[in-house]
């Protein structure tokens, strides 16, 4: 896999709340599914989705003990300060995608003159 | 508690589609700022107040579903009209404080459009307790995303 490959991963990983969740969840020692379900008013199936893509982004490992799969932070994951700053990054994009959607519609249509 | 204080520096770059003066004053007019700026869920009030003048606050308040606070204060601190906003902010999530941070803003002419430049550099307290809150809402838009990230460090 190409390095850049694996930061695409990392980063989707990160662009979703839920998930920025469990990885805050998590920096707080391991947890199970139920347990990172739990706060979250989600279905367990929907859990196990985005621990997937977490771990698909190198962020979370798993292992299973009985019927009992426990999450926990990747080790040379991102640290709690860089997934700190990469969620405060992803919020500001997307303030200024909102920002960027304003212009345009304020271009398309000036607004009235008081 | 174990407290901490991690500092960091990052930078976003944006290129918009009309002029320095159009793109600074989206950030001068409170109604723009509002509307741009508004990213928590539709279930959560929000208020917002801003007194865009070097010495005046800008006041950001949401409430989740739970009645749980979600504060952004900031003070503008240096305020050049078509080119340079400096402020300072700090968030209080749940009656702790995350971050305290100094931004520059910086806006250049681009060809026919402008270049936005943001800079944050941030202290990070006490680890950041209350994270998902504070992130809750931010949604997708990492497809721009360039980490830029300076070297990290818990203690300068």
């Amino acid at each position: 896999m190409a390095p850049d490959a694996g930061l695409d991963r990392t980063f989707h990983a990160l662009a979703d709340a839920s998930r920025r969740g469990m990885i805050d969840r998590l920096s707080r020692g391991p947890a199970s599914v139920s347990e990172l379900a739990q706060p979250l008013a989600m279905a367990l199936p929907s859990v196990v989705k985005h621990l997937a893509v977490l771990e698909a982004g190198g962020l979370v490992t798993s292992e299973k003990a009985g019927r009992v799969r426990t999450y926990r932070l990747a080790p040379g994951g991102l640290s709690a300060v860089e997934t700190w700053v990469a969620a405060r990054k992803a919020g500001l994009e997307k303030q200024f995608d909102r920002l960027e959607e304003y212009l345009q519609q304020q271009a398309a249509a000036p607004p009235k003159e008081p | 508690m174990e407290r901490q204080a991690a500092h960091t520096t990052f930078v976003i770059e944006r290129e918009f589609a009309a002029s320095p003066a159009r793109v600074f004053g989206a950030w001068a007019d409170p109604e723009a700022k509002k509307r741009w700026t508004d990213c928590h869920p539709g279930s959560w009030t929000r208020s917002h107040s801003l007194d865009f003048r070097i010495g005046g606050l800008e006041v950001n308040s949401a409430f989740d579903e739970q009645g749980v606070g979600h504060h952004c204060q900031s003070l503008y601190l240096d305020i050049v009209p078509g080119e340079r906003i400096v402020y300072a902010y700090d968030i209080v999530s749940a009656g702790v404080r995350i971050s305290v941070s100094l931004v520059t803003v910086e806006f250049k002419a681009a060809g026919a459009g402008a270049r936005m430049v943001f800079t944050e550099q941030a202290v990070f307290l006490d680890g950041a307790p209350g994270l998902e809150e504070r992130i809750e809402g931010t949604g997708e838009g990492f497809d721009r995303l360039a980490l830029e990230v300076e070297p990290v460090g818990s203690a300068h």
